[in-house]
């Protein structure tokens, strides 16, 4: 039997009088990539959110390894964000910290390693992804690609369990896009279980294991990557631009 | 609109005591580390000593001013180093270094915050396991309770070297005469009077700074909402506990 890691049940989620979500429902296996696809303004990053307890949710139940996780107090959230990583659409890096500062935050609030220890795992992660040298830059002073990939790094450098990938190729160019996605791959090759979202198929595709789709409020359809291009699925009217949702 | 004047400084102040007893409980759960409390005491009062030095120094040159040209006229000169004592350790410094404070501290922490709020910093050390509480609110809310005090003895200080010098340059006093009863007037009851309140100003500048910076909404323009906020919100409160502290201070001890 395959292990279900997280599971989401009956979601609702609403901003004042605007239902953001009716009714979202699905389940995350151990060691697989799931896509969340969905128009603008779907929620899918609301979604993402609500899976760390950045955002509340109206009703419905979160499962993180059969336990109940959607009412928590704000301690034992922080107990959760130690096993599931938020990876922010625009890196959210701390502009104040140089990127040796960023990438070693998690590792000194969480593990009693040395400065040794630290500095050579950072060196040797951003050797990985094509950043060496720029440990000692701010993140004023990174294109907007290099940013993505320290915050990418900083939300996986802790080795957590589940990895939320909030649209981490949105405005890139198609090169940095694909380093984007080989790391994701590499992730996965390593047993990284991860939700993906974004509006970028082509990444998408490569990357996920199962592709949800979001559309007024609900899971609107469920397709493996291979079946999405044979088929005459709401997906693929998605990628192809002809569903409006 | 009448219901608004009322509903909104009541959710201000309901915000306020919610930072304050989360910061509590928060400082109880956990200290924050020693070097983020380091950093902001250096950010938020050591930098601040120009500004508090030169705001000390001219309130000093112009109040003895004041008043040693307005007690010539009724032969009550000597008595500029008492009263420009009196009012130095009780009122002008206190409040002058906490206003100052809430300008440039204030300010600074709201629109910092804020800005880390809009984009998604303070999310992301929540994402990342951590407070915000023990990595932004407290330490600053600490580096303002050590700073204060410390800041405001050095205003009383150089406001009481100001006075000494222009009653010395302008009224022809000596410096020995000033400095006799500077010394001679300054009870250490008047002395803690001045010494306190410097506590209770900073919770009134650090807490409104970062309530209105952990509250930011609407980008850009919310952090300039929220710094003008912090700065307005941080000088009432320092003249209204000003009020009460003076008032706890008479009670106490009442010159009897």
């Amino acid at each position: 039997m395959i292990d279900i890691l997280l599971e989401v049940k009956n979601l609702k989620k609403s901003f004042g009088s605007k239902i953001v979500h009716e009714d979202i429902n699905f389940k995350l296996y151990k060691g697989e990539c799931l896509g969340l696809l969905g128009g603008s303004g779907t929620g899918k990053s609301v979604i993402l959110r609500a899976l760390i307890g950045l955002e509340k949710i109206d009703s419905g139940r979160i499962l993180f390894e059969n336990e109940e996780i959607q009412n928590l107090d704000e301690d034992h959230w922080q107990d959760i964000r130690k096993k599931i990583s938020y990876v922010f659409q625009n890196g959210a890096l701390f502009d104040s910290l140089s990127v040796r500062e960023n990438l070693a935050y998690p590792l000194r609030e969480h593990f009693k390693l040395t400065e040794t220890e630290i500095s050579k795992k950072i060196k040797t992660l951003l050797g990985e992804v094509g950043l060496e040298n720029t440990e000692e830059l701010f993140p004023s002073e990174l294109s907007g690609g290099m940013q993505k990939r320290v915050g990418l790094l900083r939300s996986i450098i802790f080795s957590p369990e589940i990895i939320l990938f909030d649209e981490p190729t949105a405005g890139l160019d198609p090169f940095n896009t694909l380093n984007i996605q080989k790391t994701i791959l590499k992730m996965k090759s390593l047993g990284f279980t991860s939700i993906f979202v974004s509006h970028d198929m082509p990444t998408a595709l490569a990357v996920c294991d199962r592709i949800l789709l979001i559309k007024n409020g609900r899971i609107a359809e469920e397709a493996l990557p291979e079946d999405i291009e044979s088929s005459n699925s709401s997906l693929r009217k998605f990628m192809e631009g002809t569903l409006k949702l | 609109m009448v219901s608004q004047l009322i509903k909104n400084p009541l959710e201000i102040m309901g915000g306020l005591a919610e930072v304050f007893m989360e910061s509590i409980r928060e400082f109880k759960r956990k200290r924050p580390k020693s070097i983020d409390v380091y950093t902001q005491i250096y950010n938020l009062g050591i930098s601040s000593i120009p500004l508090i030095a030169i705001t000390a120094l001219c309130s000093g040159f112009v109040m003895t001013l004041q008043f040693g040209l307005g007690l010539e006229k009724y032969g009550g000169k000597p008595y500029v180093p008492k009263v420009m004592s009196l009012a130095i350790f009780l009122e002008l410094s206190p409040v002058f270094t906490a206003l100052m404070c809430a300008a440039r501290v204030g300010a600074g922490v709201a629109s910092e915050i804020g800005s880390m709020k809009v984009t998604q910093q303070i999310d992301a050390i929540r994402a990342l396991g951590s407070s915000p509480y023990q990595k932004i609110y407290l330490p600053r809310i600490l580096a303002c309770l050590i700073s204060f005090p410390i800041l405001t003895l050095l205003t009383s200080f150089l406001a009481l070297l100001a006075t000494a010098v222009i009653a010395r340059a302008e009224l022809g006093l000596p410096f020995l005469f000033s400095y006799q009863k500077i010394v001679t007037t300054i009870t250490p009851w008047e002395f803690l009077s001045g010494f306190f309140k410097p506590f209770g100003f900073a919770l009134c500048v650090a807490l409104p700074a970062c309530y209105f910076g952990m509250n930011v909404s609407d980008g850009t323009k919310g952090v300039g909402r929220a710094t003008t906020m912090s700065v307005v919100t941080g000088s009432i409160l320092i003249f209204i506990t000003d009020y009460f502290m003076t008032k706890i201070y008479w009670i106490i001890y009442p010159y009897s």
